[in-house]
C-alpha cells in the first residue's frame, strides 16, 4: 500500500493503518538517531517522540509529498530539542556578578575621570549611573532606551575606556 | 524493533484516545447545555412576547395587502420596540453555538466512527 494511501485513510479516521508506517520507517529513523546519540535508550525515546509528532501534524501533512523526508526534518528538529534539553546551565553566583562589577568601576577609576571624557554625552551618562549602582533594566528604564542599545553603548564605551570585562 | 514498534503504537493510540474522549466530551457538554439554554431562553422570549400581546401584531398580515403594505414598517418597528432584545441576543448566540457544534458533529461523525472501530481493533492487538 502506498504511503498517500495510508495518510489518507488514517485522516479518514482509520488510526489503525498508521501501523503500516510504523512498521515501515522506525529502522531508518532509528538509525539515523543511533549513529548521533549512540545510546538505544535516548534513540528509542525519540523515535516514539518522532512518530507521536508526526501523527498530531498528521491531519496538516499533504499526502503528495513523501514521507520519509519529513520523517527526518522532525528527527532533526527533535535532535536538537534534545540537545537543548542537556545542556548544562551553571547559575551564576551573584557574588562574583559583585566582584566583577566591582573591578569593572575600580577600572574606571584607575583610569581616572579624565579618561571619562573620551566618551561622548550619552555615554558619559549611562557610565555614571552604572556607577551609582543601576541595573541594565532600570537604566534602560530611565533613560527610555532599548536594553541591548545600552548594552552596545557599554561596550563601546568599556572600548574606549580600554576597560577589559 | 518490534518492541519499539508497539510502543510508538500504544504512544500514539493512546494520546489519540486521550484527545478523542475529551473531545467528544466536550461537544457534548456544549451541545447538550447551548441546547438546554436555548430552550431556556426561547421559551422565556415568546413567554414575554405572548404576555404583552406582541405576538398579536402578525395578525395585520391577514389584512388586505394594500393595509400589510401601508403599516408594514410601523408594525416591524413596534415589534422591535417590544421585544426584549438581550434576550432575544442570548438566544440567538446560543443557537449559533448549538447549530456549530451540530454542524461539526454531522461533519465529523464517519471520522469518529472510523476511529472507533480502529480503537477496538488496535485494542484487541495491543
Amino acid at each position: 500500500m502506498l504511503d498517500k494511501e495510508v495518510i489518507t485513510k488514517i485522516k479518514n479516521g482509520e488510526i489503525d493503518f498508521f501501523e503500516v508506517l510504523v512498521k515501515k520507517y522506525p529502522k531508518v529513523i532509528y538509525s539515523y538517531l543511533f549513529s548521533k546519540l549512540k545510546k538505544k535508550e535516548n534513540c528509542e525515546d525519540l523515535v516514539q517522540e518522532i512518530f507521536l509528532s508526526f501523527y498530531k501534524s498528521i491531519n496538516r501533512f499533504d499526502e503528495e509529498r513523501p514521507v520519509l523526508p519529513y520523517l527526518f526534518e522532525i528527527a532533526k528538529n527533535s535532535l536538537k530539542m534534545f540537545y537543548r534539553k542537556r545542556k548544562i546551565f551553571l547559575p551564576l553566583k551573584e557574588e562574583i556578578i559583585k566582584e566583577d562589577d566591582f573591578k569593572f568601576f575600580e577600572d574606571i577609576e584607575m583610569n581616572s575621570f579624565g579618561n571619562l571624557n573620551k566618551l561622548n554625552e550619552k555615554e558619559k551618562k549611562i557610565f555614571e549611573i552604572l556607577g551609582q549602582g543601576y541595573k541594565i533594566k532600570e537604566i534602560a528604564k530611565i533613560l527610555r532606551i532599548k536594553v541591548n542599545t545600552i548594552k552596545s553603548i557599554i561596550r563601546r564605551g568599556r572600548l574606549k575606556l580600554k576597560i577589559k570585562k | 524493533m518490534k518492541k519499539l514498534e508497539k510502543k510508538i503504537l500504544k504512544k500514539v493510540y493512546f494520546w489519540e484516545a486521550k484527545k478523542t474522549v475529551f473531545d467528544l466530551v466536550l461537544k457534548m457538554i456544549l451541545f447538550f447545555s447551548s441546547g438546554l439554554f436555548l430552550l431556556i431562553f426561547g421559551q422565556i422570549f415568546f413567554e414575554i412576547l405572548d404576555e404583552q400581546k406582541t405576538l398579536d401584531l402578525l395578525n395585520f398580515f391577514n389584512e388586505d395587502f394594500e393595509v400589510v403594505k401601508k403599516y408594514f414598517l410601523d408594525n416591524v418597528f413596534i415589534f422591535f420596540f417590544e421585544m426584549p432584545k438581550f434576550l432575544l441576543l442570548l438566544s440567538l448566540l446560543f443557537l449559533v453555538i448549538f447549530s456549530l457544534i451540530s454542524f461539526t458533529l454531522i461533519k465529523n461523525f464517519y471520522i469518529l466512527k472510523n476511529k472507533v472501530k480502529s480503537f477496538f481493533k488496535c485494542i484487541k492487538k495491543i
